[in-house]
């Protein structure tokens, strides 16, 4: 059964098609990276697919574990992704006003679970990818980019989520910590989730991909079309 | 709804204390004009009659008087008939007169006590044996046409310096002359020169019909209830007039609702600026936690409703305690449009903050 479903998603941007995709599926449980120039459309799509952008032409249809997200209100759309989703990005965009605790809980708390519950799930997840008991209570700022990467990624599976989108996810690290942070999202491959990641970085393609697409400039239509590469 | 708190800690607790100030502030003056506006009340109340039937036909003055009990039963606190005649007058003592036009009022004292409270008189003179009279003193002296009665206005312009014991002067009407007998000062906020007499001396005088009356005052124990009475009445006396102490004073009553009105205008202009000051505050939060608050819309949130929650029980709750702090340690006759500010004001707040909010959302896209 696929998770995801698109059927002739068009996105245009000021009268330009920015995106036009005829179909495609992905799978329940795999990894997915799709990969692209900067400017094809990748941020275009995971937003689409994320349901945090949902204007798209007519006709336009994108079925996410059953549901087609682009018919959803806001707040369906919201509870959508609380319940759902999880995300990593390249700049690890934590709140620098929370503590690393309190950032880990943020998809928790939406969910309604209780907040003593909630911080020991975040204190057992934070010690399983090395972040140390003294730094729990530190706020992001604080801490090393390797470290804040780990923080996000511990913030993106908490909740237990069934697809969790990482765009560009070791775009910002040195080797030593991309190696580390693929290492730990191939710890969270399981049959339930399925992670789609966005990157140009060739090492998070080769050690993490089931399924790999790429935008590719097509020249008679003058737009980037999404492929599967075998 | 922890989230939200988080993140905005130190402007939720500015917009707390702003909102505590406005509505204190709101409060206070809210207060002071019930206050202002009970006292006055109370003092109208204490000094005039309450409700006034003039009858255009003659009417049976006991039997009229029994209806008016029938009627209002254990409303009633005090009534009794009245003649009234406004005249042309010269009043003279030496050298000092006063001629114009003045009302005469005739009270009926068959019964005490009277719609005028003798107790409450502002200046009593002394009489001949030099003790202070009594209320009921004065009232039978009163009533045995010994003494008349001047209203402040008529006090005022003509006798400034009053004399330490009763005076007597002659009392000059068209057709008529008597000597009156000035006996105390009526403060009964009336702005006419009113000069109060026995009803019977009054009658005598007017060369009216023995018994002959022009209608009824009527004091009655909540004097809020002036409308609902009148009513009553006027059901009853279908072809009299019937006036409230309110209407018969309008210069008064209009100055009492003026400074309501302005009391009113002040709690707006005040409301007005909070709500402005609680939204700029608001926004401009919004605006410097964007990336916060577009990571949070990402992860789910819905920014509306969370923020709408916590502005609702922040608003609410520093109204709340403005609201309690004014009532319990300043004045328990707070206003109950205090209640409706209470509801309405978090509302409107809630609103434009929805404004601002979608248009935010609109951006976080």
């Amino acid at each position: 059964m696929n998770l995801i479903e698109i059927k002739n998603l068009k996105k245009f941007y000021q009268d330009r098609l920015v995106l036009d995709i005829k179909s495609l599926n992905i799978p329940k449980g795999k990894i997915v990276v799709i990969l692209g120039k900067s400017g094809c459309g990748k941020s275009t799509l995971l937003n689409i697919l994320a349901t945090i952008d949902n204007e798209v032409s007519k006709g336009s249809i994108v079925n996410i574990l059953g549901q087609n997200v682009i018919n959803m209100t806001e707040a369906q759309r919201a509870n959508f992704r609380k319940e759902n989703i999880g995300f990593i990005f390249q700049t690890h965009e934590l709140i620098p006003e929370f503590n690393v605790i309190e950032n880990c809980t943020i998809p928790l708390i939406l969910q309604g679970v209780p907040n003593s519950k909630a911080i020991q799930m975040a204190k057992e997840a934070l010690k399983k990818v090395d972040i140390c008991e003294n730094e729990f209570y530190k706020k992001p700022n604080s801490l090393s980019g390797g470290q804040q990467q780990r923080v996000a990624v511990v913030r993106a599976v908490i909740h237990h989520p069934k697809i969790i989108f990482a765009d560009e996810p070791t775009g910002n690290l040195d080797p030593q910590t991309t190696k580390q942070v693929i290492e730990l999202l191939k710890s969270k491959k399981d049959k339930n989730t399925t992670l789609i990641v966005v990157t140009h970085d060739n090492q998070v393609k080769e050690e993490l991909a089931d399924i790999v697409f790429k935008f590719q400039f097509d020249e008679n239509e003058k737009i980037y079309k999404l492929k599967e590469c075998k | 709804m922890s989230i939200p708190f988080k993140l905005f800690k130190i402007s939720f607790v500015i917009i707390f204390i702003t909102s505590f100030i406005v509505f204190f502030i709101i409060d206070i003056i809210s207060i002071n004009i019930t206050s202002y506006n009970n006292y006055l009340k109370t003092t109208f109340a204490s000094k005039q009659h309450h409700i006034t039937i003039r009858f255009f036909k003659s009417v049976d003055a006991k039997e009229t008087a029994k209806k008016i009990v029938d009627i209002l039963k254990t409303q009633l606190t005090a009534y009794n008939s009245f003649v009234e005649a406004d005249v042309d007058v010269l009043i003279k003592k030496g050298l000092r007169e006063y001629r114009g036009k003045i009302k005469i009022v005739g009270l009926a004292t068959d019964h005490y006590p009277i719609t005028y409270n003798f107790n409450n008189l502002d200046i009593r003179l002394l009489p001949y044996f030099e003790i202070r009279p009594t209320g009921i003193e004065l009232f039978e002296m009163f009533r045995n046409s010994q003494v008349e009665i001047f209203n402040q206005v008529l006090q005022k312009s003509f006798y400034q310096n009053l004399p330490s014991t009763f005076t007597t002067y002659k009392l000059k009407l068209k057709t008529n002359q008597t000597f009156i007998q000035f006996g105390a000062v009526l403060d009964d906020m009336k702005e006419i020169p009113i000069l109060f007499m026995n009803q019977k001396k009054l009658n005598k005088l007017l060369h009216n019909p023995i018994g002959y009356i022009d209608g009824f005052y009527i004091n009655i124990k909540n004097p809020e209830k002036t409308q609902l009475i009148k009513k009553l009445l006027q059901h009853h006396f279908k072809t009299a007039q019937i006036t409230t102490w309110q209407e018969d004073n309008p210069k008064v009553n209009n100055i009492l609702i003026v400074f309501s009105k302005l009391g009113r205008i002040i709690q707006l202009i005040i409301g007005i600026l909070g709500i402005m000051a609680i939204v700029v505050i608001f926004v401009n939060e919004m605006v410097k936690k964007q990336p916060q608050l577009r990571l949070l819309h990402i992860l789910g949130m819905n920014l509306k409703k969370s923020f709408h929650i916590a502005l609702f029980t922040i608003i609410l709750f520093s109204q709340l305690l403005a609201f309690l702090i004014s009532y319990f340690f300043i004045a328990k006759e707070i206003d109950s449009l205090m209640i409706i500010y209470s509801i309405i004001i978090p509302i409107l707040i809630l609103l434009l903050n929805n404004y601002f909010l979608s248009i935010k959302q609109n951006i976080l896209r």
